[in-house]
């Protein structure tokens, strides 16, 4: 028998739960609305070029940038390239069994992928070497070392913050050989897209939730906004379904969330 | 000149030949985790989770004890250059040796048909990363209630410009002559970890042993020290 | 005397006539857990302060039932171990299962109180229903199962504190669950209570601290 992938929430804590909700509070004492504590550290990995350890609540994610250099894709010779992975860790929860990633890594992988690529936030024009040969390679490592719900939010924030306060050498074509410049010099970010996570939980409409909200929600929508207040990535996830009519609202309500949590990154992001 | 690692008994990071690093540790950071633990030893940076006893599955089942289980595993961003996220020979055979660390230390009779596993995460290395995760995971177990008989420590001595040094860091260990990790289990006077590459004399290696046995001591001050900072204060699990 | 240990401590030396979680080697004890340390009047023991549930004959527990089968139900009862209740135990007599059907009695997810009857082979947990088996509640909470045990075994007046000082009616289960009955305020002051286990670790002083939270007049303290 495959290993329980998610917890059996007990029908008393589920009812508990719910009635909490009805009383327009969470379990854990927050609104419904209410995101649990974030904190961010980055810097936190003298090795990396860059990173980000992030914490909300009890979700934990650390994410490291490496740069390296590679061969650019065929069809696009002047750009550089950019490989978000993720594992979430062992360490994480105790139905996280060790290997190569799992489903869940690789959807969370490339939601996130999909956040930093289509918000436009880095100018991959501006990360060639020498068209057609040499580019630079943005990898992003996410790890998840503790889990309580909402990785794809924790994990976006971590990316995000570790890609704004990103430093590295950059390389020099001198006659044919790659020279590493003098100075560190930071990526060429011209966006940040901010993401939030709803979830349906019988008929509430919650932000970040926990493992356990998760695990008897209906379902959840991510969704990344930019800093023009355009909509650039969507995932819904969960075996459930989402009314219409509860898109429109969380679309709404995700729009002010993200506004209030830009605020919140780009502040650690200047104190970085 | 330019390659020497020690002048004027000064090494690249300043210390004296017989000096640690400086070794932190946290205890119980993960909230799922039945013990965990965060461990700064020089540049190293290492989370361990404990999960288990747990039923076993898949795995092998052991009728009289239970079965420890143990996974080394460093980041993609831990070192210089991107480490490719595969485990590599390297990182399973640190695994075992860890556990073959670990286990001499613990009374796993008491929970016969289970599973006990050491998750040991490298998100930064430096030198003596083995050293550092037996350190770290030792204290992680004893987080997690697991029944043992003592803590165990590990540290690394070795020989760097023909002098015997402790706890090597990450140049040393590259271009050192020689590196040996040993982990002790101090109150039965016991090795349960010992590996060496390169080539020392047998007076400097039995030096050397006891150079290592000297700073187990040392650590094992800090390994309980963190212990009674999580189990006699009112501090909350997940604040470290 | 009680004083924190750590694994590997001497916690004492010479003869005593019992002794827990401490193993002899010569004339020392030494310490195999993170615990406190009570010697006295000949006996010597540490008392855990984390580990796992460890199953006891005897022991009343609350647990959430995890699967259905004709013959049994398992039940997660917060340890290593899955705790099982034969259908026979739950009809309370010897039954046929191609005319009783257990899952129309039991649900995935409903919370069953029992008792440990018997352990086979140190590992398979058998569980006796307990005459008010279906745990009803309006709040279910985890606390530490080795302070849950603690405070059960050491007839320490915490659980009919909480119960006087809160008002509502609580069922503790020996593996730390702990199931509420009442209104929201009560459930708030339950967990308030049980905050107060899990964050203190000086065991002693868990009663005097459980009372300071609600003060003099027993109300909570704090808004």
């Amino acid at each position: 028998m495959m290993p329980r992938k998610n917890l059996l929430v007990s029908a008393v804590r589920k009812e508990q739960i719910i009635k909490s909700l009805a009383q327009g509070k969470r379990v854990d004492g927050r609104g419904l609305l209410d995101y649990r504590p974030l904190n961010i550290t980055p810097n936190i990995i003298e090795k990396a070029e860059g990173s980000a350890f992030v914490k909300l609540g009890d979700t934990h994610v650390i994410t490291g940038v490496k740069i390296g250099v590679g061969t650019p894709f065929p069809d696009t010779p002047n750009e550089g390239i950019l490989i978000v992975n993720a594992e979430i860790l062992p360490t994480a929860s105790e139905y996280q069994e060790p290997g190569p990633p799992d489903e869940d890594s690789i959807e969370l992988a490339r939601v996130v992928d999909r956040g930093i690529r289509e918000s436009k936030m880095i100018d991959f024009s501006k990360l060639v070497i020498e068209p057609g040969k040499h580019v630079y390679t943005v990898y992003v490592d996410i790890s998840v070392i503790g889990m309580d719900g909402n990785l794809f939010d924790a994990a976006s924030y971590a990316a995000v913050v570790a890609l704004m306060t990103t430093k590295f050498y950059p390389l020099i074509n001198q006659n044919g050989t790659l020279v590493k410049g003098s100075e560190k010099i930071p990526l060429p970010i011209q966006d940040l897209g901010v993401s939030t996570t709803f979830a349906k939980v019988d008929n509430y409409i919650i932000v970040d939730p926990t493992w356990e909200e998760e695990s008897i929600m209906e379902a959840r929508l991510t969704i990344v906004y930019d800093k023009n207040g355009n909509i650039c990535a969507v995932q819904k996830g969960g075996n459930g379904g989402l009314l219409v009519d509860d898109v429109l609202k969380i679309v709404d309500l995700a729009k002010s969330k993200s506004e209030e949590m830009r605020k919140v990154l780009e502040g650690v992001i200047s104190n970085a | 000149m330019e390659n020497q690692l020690i002048v004027n008994g000064k090494r690249t990071d300043g210390r004296s030949p017989t000096e640690l690093r400086p070794l932190k540790i946290d205890v119980g950071i993960i909230k799922n985790a039945a013990g965990s633990s965060y461990i700064e030893h020089g540049k190293n940076k290492i989370i361990v989770a404990i999960y288990g006893p747990r039923d076993s599955h898949r795995y092998g089942i052991n009728i009289e004890r239970a079965t420890l289980r143990c996974r080394y595993h460093m980041s993609p961003f831990s070192t210089e250059e991107r480490k490719n996220p595969q485990p590599s020979r390297r990182e399973i055979e640190i695994s075992k040796v860890i556990r073959d660390a670990l286990e001499p230390s613990l009374i796993l009779e008491n929970f016969p048909k289970t599973t006990i596993d050491v998750f040991v995460e490298v998100l930064q290395s430096d030198g003596g990363s083995r050293s550092a995760s037996i350190t770290a995971a030792s204290v992680a177990l004893a987080d997690a209630g697991i029944p043992m008989k003592d803590l165990v420590e590990a540290v690394a001595v070795g020989k760097v410009d023909g002098t015997l040094v402790l706890d090597l860091n990450d140049i040393e260990d590259k271009k050192g002559e020689s590196d040996m990790p040993v982990a002790f289990m101090l109150n039965e006077n016991k090795i349960t970890l010992l590996q060496m590459d390169g080539k020392m004399t047998v007076e400097e290696f039995k030096a050397g042993l006891m150079m290592a046995m000297e700073a187990a001591k040392k650590i094992k001050e800090i390994q309980k020290e963190a212990l009674t900072r999580k189990y006699s204060s009112g501090e909350r699990k997940n604040d470290a | 005397m009680n004083k924190l240990v750590i694994p590997g401590d001497v916690v004492a030396k010479g003869n005593f006539r019992s002794w827990s979680n401490v193993f002899k080697k010569g004339e020392e004890y030494f310490s195999m857990f993170v615990g406190r340390a009570e010697v006295g009047g000949g006996r010597l023991r540490v008392i855990r302060l984390t580990g796992p549930y460890i199953p006891k004959i005897g022991d009343f527990v609350i647990g959430v039932v995890t699967d259905v089968q004709p013959l049994a139900a398992t039940l997660d009862i917060n340890s290593y171990v899955n705790g099982f209740i034969m259908a026979n135990a739950f009809f309370k007599r010897r039954i046929d299962p191609s005319r009783y059907d257990l899952s129309k009695k039991v649900n995935l997810g409903d919370l069953v109180a029992a008792k440990v009857q018997r352990i086979e082979r140190g590992k398979d947990v058998f569980l006796q229903p307990d005459q008010k088996w279906k745990v009803e509640g309006d709040a279910v909470f985890y606390i530490s199962p080795a302070k849950a045990h603690y405070i059960y075994t050491s007839r320490s007046r915490i659980p009919s504190k909480i119960k006087e000082l809160t008002g509502a009616e609580i069922r503790f289960g020996v593996n730390g669950v702990v199931v509420v009955k009442g209104d929201l305020k009560k459930i708030e002051m339950v967990k308030k209570a049980l905050d107060v286990i899990e964050l203190k670790y000086d065991l002693n002083g868990l009663y005097n601290e459980i009372i300071k939270v609600f003060g003099k007049d027993g109300k909570s303290t704090d808004s």
